[in-house]
């Protein structure tokens, strides 16, 4: 996830307004969603990349690195669309001992379809991912008045993915250096020995976080102030109706 | 002048016997430099909750300027801004996604207008010299760098008396001097800064005065010097330091 977060921080267009980036992702992802036309769906997903790795300047192997990831859960799930499995012969089908696969042309096609309208909405959320830290998300949610209880909790819940990775890590290597992960039988005892440990920690660090909030003069709601971000005038005109 | 006083403070965590503080009392004065010594578990980290307002003493009393400590929420926003608290562990501290908006939290809990609490942030970032740090994600900043940002977050609320728990043990002697250089800065401004920690042999150096805990007791304060020909400390703490003091092997 930190490699995630690095780019983020560092890519070309990290200070203009989240509006704009996350207006162009949800465009190109209701474009996918509706359209049948997998081409169409295709052309959104090359556009998406060309924004990513051309404009934003993320590296080609960092977009690839993540769609791919995305794409093998996909694949997957779309053999069971294109291929159905069957008993029985039927017209064009492939024998496989006692089973017949069926493929079909309108199979294919759904499969298709089902693919390239995944691959190009997964892309446009990771050009948004890829190009827009948390906090501005944020920033983004609470102008379009997403309860700020529920906001609170988010801030919270990702600080605390960073910190508890840390110390997963620390307990990860604490095992190894006892001979923890060493064969099966041990890695089961080390994976139940952390789960039950980072378990603890993360409701103690909660409660301590509580305290230190307290001593901030938290008052039941997270008040930050707003990042600063850039509006060029051509998005503005694109766009303006998104942004306060 | 202000004065936070403890006046036979008591304070029992629910389900343990034992009181963690038992009868505290003593008086802190703008513009010291004091620190807070004593064994793991002696009353430090509680007695600091006390002073911030986290816990509240079961018997005796808190002052602030002379007046009682009161719970009531506009009470303990005023008395957070007064008295600020740094704990061990940055990474307990920091909870926003940036620095930036880190940094604000305290000052927009104080009360500040946005474009205050903007200029209190790089005032503090220029203080701290963190200006570069500003934009940064929290994750991706060092030990020493949390730290900072931090203590920054608390200093950012103009606390007129500031304590501190423990957090030069862990970082290195430049990132020290760097925050005792800020406490010095401070203090000569009126910061009253309370340091627990266990490096006598920093106490012997830093501090005007040394307050030393034991079982949730006061036992000696004064002059660092004063309070170490009290305590039976181990030789070796004091092997390249000769004070005097009261060693025993």
């Amino acid at each position: 996830m930190r490699w995630i977060e690095q780019h983020t921080y560092s890519n070309r267009i990290r200070k203009l307004h989240p509006a704009y980036k996350a207006g162009l992702a949800f465009l190109v992802l209701i474009v996918c969603l509706l359209t049948t036309n997998y081409f169409i769906s295709f052309i959104c997903f090359v556009g998406i990349f060309a924004l990513t790795v051309i404009w934003a300047r993320i590296p080609i192997t960092v977009f690839l690195k993540l769609i791919l990831s995305e794409g093998s859960f996909l694949f997957i799930a779309i053999l069971g669309v294109a291929v159905s499995v069957t008993f029985h012969p039927s017209i064009g089908a492939y024998r496989v001992g006692n089973l017949w696969l069926n493929i079909t042309a309108a199979s294919v096609n759904l499969a298709l379809v089902i693919f390239f309208r995944a691959l190009g909405s997964a892309a446009a959320l990771n050009f948004l991912i890829l190009t827009t830290p948390v906090s501005d998300l944020i920033y983004l949610a609470r102008k379009v008045h997403v309860p700020e209880f529920l906001m609170d909790i988010v801030i919270i819940m990702y600080r605390f993915i960073f910190v508890l990775y840390d110390s997963l890590e620390r307990m990860v290597l604490a095992q190894q250096i006892r001979l923890g992960f060493s064969n099966f039988k041990s890695s089961w005892r080390s994976i139940a020995n952390i789960a039950a440990q980072l378990f603890i920690e993360a409701l103690q660090r909660s409660r301590r976080l509580n305290l230190a909030l307290q001593g901030r003069g938290w008052d039941g709601t997270l008040k930050v102030l707003n990042p600063r971000f850039e509006h060029p005038l051509l998005f503005r005109l694109l766009w303006g109706m998104l942004v306060k | 002048m202000k004065q936070l006083t403890f006046e036979n403070v008591h304070f029992r965590y629910k389900g343990k016997k034992e009181e963690a503080l038992k009868g505290i009392s003593f008086t802190l004065k703008q513009g010291e430099k004091v620190a807070l010594i004593g064994r793991n578990g002696s009353g430090k980290s509680t007695l600091i909750l006390q002073a911030n307002g986290i816990l509240r003493p079961q018997k005796g009393k808190i002052y602030i300027d002379h007046k009682e400590l009161r719970y009531d929420h506009h009470s303990l926003v005023e008395l957070r801004r007064q008295v600020g608290v740094v704990f061990q562990n940055p990474d307990e501290q920091l909870f926003s996604a940036s620095v930036l908006q880190d940094l604000s939290f305290g000052a927009l809990n104080i009360g500040l207008s946005a474009t205050q609490a903007e200029q209190r942030v790089m005032e503090i970032a220029e203080l701290c010299n963190c200006q570069h740090l500003l934009d940064s994600p929290t994750f991706a900043l060092s030990g020493g760098e949390k730290t900072i940002i931090a203590l920054a977050g608390i200093l950012i609320m103009q606390p007129t008396f500031l304590f501190v728990d423990e957090i030069l043990g862990s970082l290195d002697v430049w990132m020290q001097e760097r925050i005792l250089a800020i406490f010095d800065q401070l203090i000569n401004k009126g910061l009253c800064v309370i340091l627990a920690t266990h490096d006598l042999n920093f106490v012997s150096r830093w501090a005007d005065r040394v307050i030393y805990l034991q079982d949730g007791v006061v036992l000696y304060q004064g002059k660092p010097q004063e309070v170490f020909s009290q305590l039976c400390v181990p030789d070796f703490v004091f092997n390249h330091w000769k004070l005097g003091v009261n060693t025993c092997g």
